[in-house]
């Protein structure tokens, strides 16, 4: 797969919202839907109808690889998300096969690549974000890293260390089987990558936070990913500072670098390679309310988004913050706002 | 007499052994865990929460802080019982079910207890049930809801609505926030107050309790 694909997909134009769970919850069993690849490979296709995209974005659902990491601990599936390592994990864990949900995430690839003429998709949480998920508190242990603390002085630091190993192979051999099953993109999910857990203050002080635990595993993933001839589409919707934007641009050089709405694309444009395209970048978090977020203010933030992206001259596709999810009750106003995403246009 | 200032200093520099080891001095010297905590440790919290909003802090140094503050509390809380000296106020804290993330609600525990209030954590993925028995058991009288997820909002409409069917809403004040909460949620399920940040929320935890 070809570096221009994104890009020419931004000059033609192309608009959509990362909003697969939408169409999931239009199926009468959402949750069994999810468990098969047929169907949930189907869902996606009608997705990427919807929004017109030749991308089959699949779900987002970034429990997968913990899950798959804790089967093998003999922790139960139902049990994963609460579950944190409170002492030190094994070095490496057992071979096993993947759970029924993340088994379907990847067959649903290779329905599409065997179904369809839509260009395959993969989807995983990056390293450093499913090793926030393996620690209660996470930010402590990495924070006495930052002052120069070792594993042997505090067991905190212990069990992260040994947690990010796990988390980089956990990662590796999701991103490895979505790749042979056709994944000719694959988004790299590290909303956590972010200074909620990697201060501004550490870095400026010279810790090596950020290359340890965030850049280095993500350059070892995407020279994976571009090794099977895919692309990198990064996708971080947290808060971030400048520096961290233009080291995901210009170290981690994916296709794309999907960012949050706390992010302005257009001053973002000049932090990034020109042959990176920037995708975002809406509140769509904030959609499902017409009183937080009326359509008249979504069709403001759509044309001035546009705008300032063709005046700064950058490949842009106009999308979402994040996965847009189904809210019950809250529908109607989702969907009026992603088509004002779709179709708003400067000057109209 | 230990300097006492090095608490402050510790507690900014979120150095819990030290914040240990001076808070243990003091109370060796015979010094009051009431003057420790109200003249050394609440103003400190308060200048960690004012550089949080100066943007010179982030999340990291804030919990570092807190967990300062909690080395040094650890060893003035039994005192504080012997004596019978009363928080500030007490409130139970949880991310409603459905919501596994606890990063925001931690960080609003820990300013909470920086400001001297009792702090009662009921983790994430909390059932309405849970606050009800915390209201009921436990005397809080400040309910702080969190949620991260677009889908779980809901959950604190279901929580607050439970508190009313449960009979003890009027007990309570009930203050929400979380990244897609905002002010007209808050005042469309019936919260009494929204905090945007740890601050504001430790802001309107106090308001609460002096009205």
């Amino acid at each position: 797969m070809d570096r221009g694909l994104f890009l020419n997909l931004a000059r033609r134009g192309l608009r959509f919202p990362i909003a697969t769970d939408l169409t999931l919850h239009e199926h009468p069993d959402p949750e069994q839907a999810r468990r098969d690849p047929a169907t949930l490979g189907r869902i996606v296709a009608l997705s990427a109808g919807r929004w017109q995209c030749p991308v089959a974005i699949p779900l987002m659902d970034l429990r997968l690889e913990k899950a798959d990491l804790l089967s093998a601990l003999g922790i139960p599936e139902e049990q994963a998300e609460s579950f944190h390592f409170t002492e030190r994990p094994p070095a490496a864990v057992p071979r096993r096969l993947f759970l029924p949900a993340h088994a379907a995430a990847i067959g649903a690839i290779r329905w599409i690549r065997d179904h369809t003429t839509l260009i395959p998709c993969g989807m995983t949480i990056g390293p450093f974000s499913l090793l926030t998920r393996l620690l209660a508190d996470p930010i402590t242990p990495l924070a006495l890293l930052a002052r120069g603390m070792q594993e042997d002085e505090d067991v905190s630091i212990d069990i992260a260390l040994r947690a990010r190993q796990l988390a980089i192979a956990t990662v590796t051999r999701s991103v490895r089987a979505q790749l042979e099953a056709g994944a000719q993109v694959v988004i790299v999910c590290e909303p956590s990558a972010s200074i909620a857990y990697l201060s501004p203050r550490q870095q400026r002080a010279g810790a090596t936070l950020f290359e340890h635990f965030v850049l280095a595993p993500n350059r070892a993933l995407r020279d994976q990913i571009h090794a099977a001839g895919a692309l990198l589409f990064f996708h971080n919707c947290g808060e971030l500072t400048n520096d961290m934007v233009a080291a995901f641009g210009q170290d981690l050089h994916p296709e794309v670098l999907s960012l949050g709405s706390s992010r302005d694309l257009a001053a973002d444009a000049g932090l990034v390679p020109e042959d990176t395209v920037l995708y975002g970048n809406l509140p769509t978090r904030r959609f499902y309310s017409d009183s937080a977020l009326p359509a008249s203010e979504v069709a403001a933030l759509t044309v001035s988004l546009v705008a300032r992206m063709r005046a700064a001259g950058h490949a842009h596709i106009t999308g979402s913050e994040c996965d847009v999810l189904h809210v019950a009750g809250a529908m109607k106003a989702i969907e009026r706002k992603l088509s004002i995403l779709m179709n708003a246009e400067p000057g109209a | 007499m230990p300097d006492l200032n090095k608490l402050n200093q510790a507690i900014l520099d979120g150095d819990a052994k030290t914040a240990a080891s001076v808070t243990k001095e003091a109370l060796e010297a015979g010094v009051d865990p009431v003057v420790l905590i109200q003249q050394h440790m609440v103003p400190a919290m308060d200048e960690v929460g004012r550089l949080y909003e100066a943007e010179e802090y982030f999340v990291p140094e804030l919990l570092l802080a807190a967990r300062a503050m909690k080395a040094s509390l650890e060893l003035l809380r039994p005192l504080l019982a012997e004596s019978g000296a009363e928080p500030t106020g007490r409130v139970v804290i949880g991310t409603v079910k459905g919501d596994l993330h606890d990063i925001g609600k931690n960080l609003v525990g820990s300013m909470l207890e920086g400001g001297g209030f009792e702090v009662i954590d009921l983790g994430a993925d909390v059932a309405p049930e849970k606050f009800i028995e915390a209201i009921q058991t436990r005397g809080a009288r400040i309910v702080c809801l969190s949620a991260l997820l677009t889908v779980t909002m809901p959950s604190m409409k279901k929580t607050i609505e439970a508190l009313e069917q449960a009979g003890v809403r009027n007990q309570v004040k009930v203050l929400v926030g979380g990244a897609p909460v905002t002010p007209q949620f808050a005042k469309e399920i019936g919260a009494d107050g929204y905090g945007e940040t740890a601050n504001a929320a430790v802001a309107l935890a106090r308001q609460f309790v002096q009205r």
